[in-house]
């Protein structure tokens, strides 16, 4: 097992820089998520902690030993590819008994050794099937035991759910965070799938265009975002952006959008704000921290059911001021029509205001940057 | 009621009969092209060999049915059995040079080099040349006397040679030059096998520890095996075929019969002996020889080849 650290690592092809100046620390023993939408640099970072591609700047480190020159054959890493890259002509029983038979081990231990894994990822009646005859699921389950089959240090998984249906994705996702724990390894996966990061990983950090936007708990970059990007990135449905400004009456602070849109704005949060009138700002804040109030009067804001969108176990309801909508999350069984004039009331503690020029975030610290002290967010 | 029933019922199905007669014409109008260049140039030729075979016949005097004595007399003459010797002679040195080289200049060309398209035409180029215009420049080569083989063999201290014109070497000037010129066709069909390979197989096998030679041990040649089986069959079926380059660099047989083939045996007895009939015996005897020969590789090879 090893604590996996990125320092300023840079790679780049030609004129395109895929990978910006990325610092990671990596804990031993848990999960962390690459999260970021395609072209974002993920599958690269991946394939330079697997050696397959080797950083144009910066040094990575397994524990204390720089590996930047190591080719993939020695970094004992295990990698499961989005398209699993099984071996057509193998059974999955070759597939993973590879990994060992290059090492030299004897028959019986490889045998034993291919048994012990496909017992814990539970793909014992396979064994004989070659891939062509497999599904992807399974396909995939067999691609995780030879990438765990040699005891790795580190497992990559490289998009791991995308090729698999909605059904199987959640049983697969409950399934490699079932094996990981019982085999308590160190486990780097890359996704840009917001929902699949939170809940496999216990560190997400997001990447867009290759460069580190932010790094931290689940639980960290959904009320702390950095940034813009990580605050609509994340979050299902996706955090309501106003765009307003800063308005001052009687000592107090407002945020005004529109002619219908005024909110007072929390004395904590507007702590860190520039005390300017008329500072252009982005408020954000998630649909669920939005609730409906039947004191349409003392609501702070009011508006007209735009849309409203069944979700199964919640509603979203969307209201329009002028050409910015807000969506508000309610149970299913709210009763609500199209058209009806609703209170809302927003949840101050959870208000976040971002400045429109550089999206970074202005209320609380930015604890959730804690990735690298030298590194200074886009 | 009944009978109104039946009779509408009746005047449906002549109704869906009608439709499938016409589809059925429109389908075979379509074909008719190409079934009908293979019927007049394929399957008849064919028939009439088999036909043939049972005949004597010298285009002049009427044909005069024999039965199978054209095949006996074939098994009685000496120069049968020293083509056949001659053919296994080309097909075993031709056939596993050309494969070998065919596969290590793919193997080459597979690498990420700049100007493919150039090179892969430069090896292209032998197998669109005709056959006789690149017989002709390689006898220039091969002559004992001003050849440029035997000059440039001469600051090496070898030769001179006398090439085409050595019974014991005849043979395998014929051998390189087809090598050289057959080089090509195999290389492009290895290149394409090559490149189709899923690249993430490798890095995959370089994660699971497999050094490149394991690589080419464990990935490669498995994930090439199709493309292999192909040209091994096609390369039999061509290679016993061979005619021309043989006609052109050394006509007659070449010295002491040295590069007589069973192909060059079939023009001999039809277009200098004007024995059709024993020609045509002969033609059918190496059909049933490739054909047996294709069945047996498929019998043991097909197997081992990994379809994806």
């Amino acid at each position: 097992m090893a604590n996996v650290r990125l320092k300023n690592i840079t790679k780049r092809f030609g004129s395109v820089t895929a990978v910006n100046n990325v610092c990671l620390d990596i804990p031993h023993g848990k999960v962390t998520a690459l999260l970021g939408p395609s072209g974002c640099g993920k599958t690269t970072i991946l394939l330079m902690l697997a050696g397959i591609y080797k950083p144009t700047e910066g040094e990575i480190y397994f524990d204390d030993l720089q590996v930047n020159g190591i080719p993939p054959q020695l970094r004992n890493v295990g990698l499961v590819f989005q398209s699993y890259a099984l071996y057509p002509h193998m059974t999955a029983f070759e597939n993973i008994a590879f990994p060992l038979k290059l090492k030299k081990l004897p028959k019986a231990e490889i045998q034993k050794r291919v048994e012990e894994i496909a017992e814990v990822v539970q793909i014992g009646d396979l064994l004989d099937r070659k891939p062509g005859q497999m599904s992807g699921g399974q396909q995939q389950r067999v691609a995780l035991c030879r990438a765990l089959v040699k005891k790795p240090d580190l497992l990559l998984l490289d998009e791991p759910l995308s090729n698999l249906d909605a059904r199987l994705r959640l049983e697969t996702r409950a399934e490699i965070k079932r094996i990981q724990q019982e085999l308590g390894i160190t486990t780097i996966l890359v996704t840009h799938d917001q929902v699949e990061a939170v809940t496999m990983a216990d560190q997400v950090a997001v990447l867009k265009a290759g460069v580190l936007q932010q790094y931290g708990t689940p639980k960290e970059l959904l009320e702390q975002p950095a940034n813009l990007f990580v605050a609509s990135f994340l979050g299902d449905p996706p955090m309501n952006l106003l765009q307003g400004e800063l308005e001052y009456q009687e000592g107090r602070c407002y945020f005004r959008s529109g002619r219908s849109l005024r909110l007072p704005v929390p004395p904590l949060a507007a702590k860190g704000l520039q005390k300017s009138p008329g500072q252009k700002l982005i408020l954000g804040i998630r649909p669920e921290h939005l609730t409906i109030t039947w004191e349409r009067g003392r609501a702070p804001w009011r508006g007209k059911v735009f849309l409203v969108e069944f979700l199964g176990r919640d509603k979203l309801l969307d209201f329009r001021f002028g050409d910015q909508s807000l969506r508000v999350l309610v149970p299913a069984t709210f009763p609500v029509e199209r058209g009806e004039v609703l209170g809302i009331e927003p949840q101050v503690e959870h208000l976040h205001i971002f400045d429109p020029q550089t999206g970074l975030a202005l209320t609380g610290p930015p604890e959730g940057l804690r990735a690298c002290s030298d590194h200074e967010p886009a | 009621m009944q009978d109104a029933y039946t009779l509408e019922a009746k005047a449906k199905r002549r109704r869906a009969r009608k439709k499938a007669v016409q589809r059925a014409l429109v389908g075979y109008t379509f074909l008719t092209p190409a079934s009908a260049i293979m019927i007049f140039f394929i399957f008849i030729p064919v028939a009439m060999a088999f036909y043939l075979s049972l005949f004597e016949w010298d285009l002049i005097n009427p044909m005069r049915f024999v039965g199978l004595k054209n095949y006996a007399r074939i098994f009685k003459s000496q120069d049968f059995f020293i083509a056949v010797r001659n053919t296994f002679y080309f097909v075993g040195v031709q056939l596993p040079l050309d494969f070998c080289i065919s596969l290590g200049v793919a193997l080459l060309l597979n690498q990420k080099i700049r100007g493919l398209s150039f090179y892969r035409t430069v090896f292209f180029t032998p197998v669109v040349t005709a056959t006789v215009a690149v017989s002709a420049v390689w006898m220039w080569l091969y002559d004992p006397f001003d050849g440029l083989l035997n000059y440039l063999l001469s600051f090496v201290g070898l030769g001179p040679y006398r090439w085409l014109n050595d019974p014991k070497m005849a043979m395998l000037s014929v051998i390189i030059m087809s090598v050289w010129k057959g080089l090509g066709y195999n290389v492009v069909l290895f290149l394409a096998g090559l490149q189709n390979i899923d690249p993430s197989l490798y890095e995959a096998a370089a994660i699971d520890g497999a050094t490149p030679r394991q690589q080419f041990w464990y990935i490669t040649l498995p994930q090439l095996s199709p493309t292999m089986y192909f040209v091994l069959i096609m390369g039999v079926i061509n290679s016993f075929k061979v005619f021309t380059q043989i006609d052109v660099m050394t006509p007659g047989g070449g010295p002491l019969k040295s590069t007589l083939v069973i192909v060059y045996l079939i023009y001999q007895q039809a277009f200098n002996s004007f024995r059709f009939g024993e020609a045509s015996a002969l033609s059918v005897l190496l059909s049933l020889f490739i054909l047996l020969l294709t069945l047996l590789q498929r019998l043991f090879l097909e197997k081992r080849v990994h379809y994806n």
